[in-house]
């Protein structure tokens, strides 16, 4: 834990470098969070309609993200 | 794609997948074949570890992990993992897709979002389902040692793998003209 004490004054202070790494890593694991949420939700029988709702954008445009991850048994 | 795969072939694709998006790269590359590969060989082991193989991966000067950054947020990569309500390791849950518009496109799409493969990694995929129906893990190792100039070639040369003897043993060898 000695190396993330470290990074972690990098990235608080000193360093803006690491700072931004960090915010980078956070998005890559937000997008990997919402598409994990989407195919669950699409799993439990939820509506497009309402995981846009929930994710705060149009219908459509969760459909366009998400819809090729959806597993239908296909290749 | 996948359909024209074994389950393990399937599994390790998908393993190759994960590691490379856990070690905070953008893409699919072959060398993430190879390791994938090296946790349970194929065939009669070549006696390479993972370990070994990571250690050969490892780029000289990167920087901190995906999950050291995270801690240096206050967030705890690992328990975010456990919350998360799909398994991501799960092969039947991930699918390999080819770009309609763009068939050199091919993309491992699953729970964990889109991790695109290199055009290296892609051959690798397209040698293994061209030497099986269904493609197998040896069909895969196959595939990588298709190329001589990948990255997972020249790391297996290396770690001092005999290349021609083990391209014999999976019956790969040109015949001499």
């Amino acid at each position: 834990m000695e190396a993330v004490d470290e990074l972690a004054r990098a990235a608080g202070g000193g360093d803006p470098v690491a700072g931004l790494a960090a915010v980078t890593a956070l998005r890559r694991l937000l997008e990997e969070l919402e598409a994990a949420h989407v195919v669950n939700a699409r799993a439990q029988g939820v509506s497009w309609e309402t995981i846009a709702g929930a994710l705060g954008v149009k219908r459509q445009s969760a459909h366009r993200k998400h819809a090729h991850r959806i597993f239908d048994g296909g290749s | 794609m996948f359909t024209r795969f074994t389950p393990q072939a399937r599994r390790t694709v998908v393993r190759a997948g994960l590691l490379s998006r856990d070690s905070g790269r953008a893409a699919l590359d072959e060398d993430m074949i190879l390791l994938a590969l090296s946790e349970d060989w194929p065939g009669r082991s070549t006696g390479v570890t993972p370990e070994a193989v990571r250690a050969e991966l490892a780029e000289p000067g990167a920087g901190p992990g995906e999950r050291e950054l995270l801690a240096t947020l206050g967030i705890d990569l690992d328990e975010i993992r456990r919350r998360i309500p799909v398994r991501r390791d799960d092969p039947a849950v991930w699918r390999l897709r080819r770009s309609r518009l763009r068939p050199l496109n091919v993309t491992l799409v699953g729970p964990a979002g889109d991790i695109p493969l290199t055009p290296r990694a892609r051959k690798v995929i397209e040698v293994a389902m061209s030497l099986g129906a269904p493609a197998t893990r040896e069909d895969l190792l196959k595939g990588m040692l298709a190329d001589g100039s990948n990255r997972s070639v020249a790391i297996l040369h290396r770690l001092g793998v005999d290349l021609p003897r083990l391209a014999g043993e999976l019956g790969f060898l040109r015949r001499p003209a």
